[in-house]
């Protein structure tokens, strides 16, 4: 495999000659380039409406931000580190390869609580509704900034925007021209390559990005991952009104799965992956004010995960083939309608139809399949120069519970140019997943069946209400911005499995109150000096039988990001993550409060007209071994380096 | 002249009267211009022809308020043909005998300076790049009184000064300098410097710099000012400049309407119709002192700002209104 990808960036790099050179303005007069033209001539809008994002100061939701220099800084290879910079979030691993990600806790193996969007695609999977970050075809390095929307968004975010929303947004495809090469080596088999190749061909810009990640997991541990990875970008000005953007990826390759306990038929072997996804979206723009954007994706996302059980602890211990394969494919179009006819008000609308399949031999026990159709309308409205008022509703049908509305107000004021208050009341429904209305999950072995999760089905959709009161403070010509946030949610119908119960059944059951407050705190000294601190205290209230919703995340946490710029083109990062003791859902084992302390250290150089960095990372530095989601996996000390080349 | 009605003798008489004063009055007048050193004019109307490059809007718009702007004020009157820049070699056979020549674009500034012709021009609606090159090369650079300009684009102190009013906070400036930009770094530094304003500029010659350049400059700047160059700003590379300078949370201060309508957050511009303003002014000094000479090639003495209010809030930046900022740039230019 490396042999042939080695092979193909050849090919890649030798037949793409450099970019051709723009044309220069039109209708000159030959030997003067700057004539009158150039300055009466229209110019096509780039910073429409619908591309100029509310400042913080007045989106209805507590909202965080993550930008390059962060993720650099971070030193983090695994996409979903990033989030232990946002205030709330709850990040673990079921193993080395399958991150959980979600805000506020009360999330199993599955997060599927969350509404996860990598350029405007929905990328929770129809069977279980969580997010296999490893499986994303997409690379670190492509990242433009990810927003991270604290509080239920459905209004303006759709499905699933329930605890909230992560929206993962990739460099527009002009962005980054000529060759970009890096190189990780480090401790516990890391061993990761990315390549990428952006250029120009007249209106198309287009970036191609090659990628390897390896690494061995946790210690001990059979969840080692071997990732190849390819996506391609274009974004494609067909006329001055008129932009299309073509998006393509994909992701393959093996990871080891762990198993469960000494389950001899959940027992440590190795599966396959293979994804990718194909999106194209077209925005026409009838001016600055009015646009109006069409896109479809596809995704398609399998398993191959078929194993003999080891021999069981029956007369002849026979073994059986177990099939625990998974095929989800999801097809989506949408259509999104923004405007503004007058510059106090914006108004957002639009509808989608959405179809997902599963095919999985144990989970159901034929192909299943749910589809989903929704219409949003969202209106931001300055009723006065001071106090801005954020309204949305989405109305969703869907298979599985009906018809749900969930709608969202929120009032923003500004006691003064640099200080907002902000109130907001937002009500979600969250459609069960295909898992939790339609579960046939058993083992098939020869003529026995075990049973273990089995649906009753007419599961109603849950329900969260979310309120908060936050402040939004900048000072110092926004060098210091200060976000707090205080909350009270109560949500209900919460659906899980029966406890006890063999085979358990899936329903709704229990509710859940959730009070606490988050705090973001950002310091901008000079350029490349920074501090970003995050500070977030939860308490969860529930009656379920064991309390389990009540531990799902942790009563504090903090995190802690610090960078500075030396001279002589060398930076230092300090990343500083603390979290409370808590037990995930599911099979999740208790943690106990632990520190973690990353350093990263990075040298810039040039060497002819290449520009490069070579950069150290350390994680765990204070060797607090804490353990993530279950006691097998204990997070212990580990280096890596990386060398980046761009030319 | 009022003629008394008398009988038709004495009314004669006061016409024959008046008619001498007239003569002598006019024969003052016309040694005045002699004494100074200019082509004498008679005190019938000015004669210009206006040579034009295109018939389109900004052309037709620029003509039209140089009529409405002759048409209204009492004094100084001229008398204007409109040619299409084509009809440049007939010109010295005009039957209107023109005194003056306007040229409207670079296409008739180019026509005319290469035709020979020895009639005054004022050039307008170009650049102030371009007259500099067609003066150089028909070597009329120092010839500013048969042959000078209104140009269209703005002088950087206004720019600078702008920036100032605009936005009080932002000290460091960054350019993008390209082969055909470069030669304005000095004049650059030294209008940022009165202005009390730090210059970070990068320079490109090929676009392939382009986008490293403009990550570099922005780092370093809190507003980028762009200056026209058509390998730094052109339809191509808008997008990727303030898609960027966006993400960077930085303001771009753009050269026309249009740029601050594509995403800029402010442009100071002249409109054709003000050009047209002045250069009616300049025609009506010219025909009250009875000379054909034009004074030294100036920048707009006129000029618009339009803040885009979108990009303005979602960047948090509190820019005051239009008028307000009129006001601050007219006081700061003002100042000595």
């Amino acid at each position: 495999m490396k042999k042939h990808i080695a092979l193909l960036l050849v090919a890649l790099t030798a037949g793409l000659s450099a970019p051709a050179r723009v044309s220069a303005a039109p209708a000159d007069t030959g030997e003067h380039p700057v004539s009158e033209t150039y300055f009466l001539q229209e110019v096509p809008v780039v910073l429409s409406v619908s591309r100029l994002s509310q400042p913080v100061s007045e989106t209805p939701s507590a909202i965080t931000v993550i930008d390059r220099e962060m993720i650099r800084a971070s030193g983090f290879r695994e996409l979903a580190d990033l989030f232990r910079l946002v205030p709330g979030v709850y990040v673990s691993y079921l193993n080395g390869h399958q991150p959980i990600v979600s805000y506020h806790g009360l999330s199993d193996q599955f997060s599927r609580r969350m509404q996860v969007l990598v350029d405007g695609r929905s990328v929770y999977l129809p069977p279980t509704g969580g997010v296999d970050w490893d499986d994303l075809p997409l690379a670190i390095e492509d990242i433009e900034r990810i927003e991270v929307i604290r509080g239920p968004s459905a209004a303006a975010h759709g499905a699933n925007s329930f605890l909230g929303v992560i929206s993962i947004i990739t460099r527009h495809a002009s962005q980054d021209r000529g060759t970009f090469l890096s190189v990780t080596k480090g401790e516990k088999g890391i061993g990761d390559g990315v390549l990428r190749y952006g250029g120009n061909q007249g209106a198309l810009d287009y970036r191609l990005t090659l990628g390897y990640r390896s690494d061995d997991g946790f210690d001990s541990v059979n969840d080692s991952q071997r990732v190849q990875l390819f996506n391609l970008r274009a974004d494609y000005r067909l006329t001055d009104k008129d932009t299309l953007e073509i998006h393509a990826g994909f992701n393959g390759g093996t990871r080891g799965l762990p198993g469960f306990g000494d389950n001899p038929v959940d027992h440590p072997r190795d599966a396959r992956i293979t994804a990718h996804f194909q999106q194209l979206k077209w925005q026409r723009m009838f001016d600055a004010n009015n646009e109006l954007s069409v896109q479809f994706y596809h995704i398609h996302h399998k398993t191959s995960d078929v194993s003999l059980t080891l021999p069981l602890p029956l007369p002849g211990s026979p073994q059986f083939i177990v099939d625990d394969s998974d095929n989800a494919h999801r097809y989506d179009l949408e259509l999104q309608h923004t405007f503004s006819t007058h510059p106090d008000w914006r108004w957002v609308w639009g509808g989608s139809v959405r179809l997902d399949t599963d095919v999985s031999p144990t989970k159901f026990s034929a192909p299943v399949n749910t589809r989903l159709q929704r219409v949003f309308a969202h209106a931001e409205w300055r009723l006065s120069p001071k106090l801005l008022l954020n309204a949305g509703a989405m109305v969703e049908h869907n298979d599985i519970t009906g018809t749900d509305v969930s709608p969202r107000i929120a009032l923003n004021y500004h006691l003064t140019p640099h200080d907002t208050l902000r109130a907001s009341v937002s009500q979600a429904l969250r459609t069960p997943v295909l898992f939790e209305q339609q579960a046939q999950f058993r083992f098939v072995l020869g003529p026995v069946v075990v049973p273990r999760f089995i649906s009753s089905g007419g599961l109603r959709p849950e329900q969260i209400v979310s309120r908060e009161v936050g402040y939004i403070g900048d000072r110092f010509d926004s060098r210091l911005s200060v976000d707090v946030k205080v909350y009270r949610d109560h949500i209900g119908d919460l659906i899980g499995d029966t406890p006890g119960a063999f085979p358990r059944d899936i329903r709704n059951a229990d509710a859940a109150d959730l009070t606490g407050t988050e705090t973001q705190i950002r310091l901008s000294i000079a350029r490349g000096t920074r501090i970003i601190a995050n500070y977030a205290r939860q308490i969860i209230n529930s009656h379920d039988f064991f309390r389990s919703y009540s531990t799902s995340a942790p009563v504090n946490s903090l995190s802690l990001l610090a960078m500075h710029q030396f001279p002589g083109n060398f930076s230092a990062s300090v990343g500083y993550y603390q979290q409370g003791d808590m037990k995930a859902l599911g099979p999740g084992e208790r943690t106990d409060f632990y520190r973690r302390l990353d350093l990263r250290l990075a040298q810039a150089f040039r060497a002819g007209a290449a520009r490069g960095e070579v950069a150290v990372v350390l994680q765990n530095l204070l060797n607090d071994n804490y353990t993530d989601f279950r006691q097998d996996n204990i997070f212990n000390k580990r280096g890596y380096l990386t060398l980046r080349l761009e030319f | 002249m009022k003629a008394q009605e008398n009988s038709r003798g004495h009314v004669v008489k006061a016409v024959t009267a008046s008619r001498r004063l007239c003569r002598a009055i006019a024969a003052a007048a016309l040694s005045l211009p002699l004494l100074l050193g200019g082509t004498p004019a008679s005190t019938a109307p000015l004669s210009v022809a206006i040579l034009t490059s295109d018939e389109s809007a900004p052309y037709t718009e620029l003509i039209d308020a140089v009529r409405k702007e002759l048409a209204r004020e009492g004094a100084g009157k001229a008398e204007i043909v409109v040619l299409p820049w084509q009809a440049v070699s007939s010109i010295p056979t005009l039957k209107s005998a023109p005194e003056l020549l306007v040229a409207v674009g670079v296409k008739a500034a180019q026509a005319l300076a290469s035709s020979g012709v020895r009639i005054p021009v004022l050039n307008t609606l170009i650049p102030s790049d371009a007259f500099e090159k067609i003066a150089r090369q028909y070597g009329r650079m120092q010839d500013a009184r048969n042959f000078s300009a209104v140009y269209l684009d703005q002088p950087f102190s206004r720019q600078f000064g702008l920036i100032r009013t605009a936005l009080p906070g932002r000290t460091r400036v960054g350019v993008l300098l390209g082969p055909d930009s470069a030669e304005h770094y000095p004049s650059l530094q030294t209008a940022a410097k009165e202005q009390k304003l730090d210059l970070q500029v990068e320079r490109i010659a090929t676009e392939r710099e382009l986008i490293p350049a403009v990550q570099r400059v922005l780092e370093e700047s809190g507003v980028l000012l762009a200056i026209p160059d058509p390998l730094v700003f052109n339809g191509s590379t808008i997008q990727n400049l303030l898609l960027t300078s966006y993400r960077y949370q930085r303001p771009v201060v753009g050269f026309s309407a249009a740029y601050m309508r594509a995403g800029a957050l402010v442009a100071v511009y002249s409109t054709p119709a003000q050009l047209g303003i002045q250069v009616a002014e300049i025609l009506q000094r010219a025909s009250l002192a009875g000379t054909t000479q034009l004074p030294s090639p100036q920048y707009p003495k006129y000029y618009s700002i339009s803040v885009n209010r979108h990009v303005a809030r979602s960047l948090g930046l509190h820019v005051p209104d239009e008028s307000r900022l009129l006001e601050g740039l007219r006081r700061l230019e003002s100042e000595p």
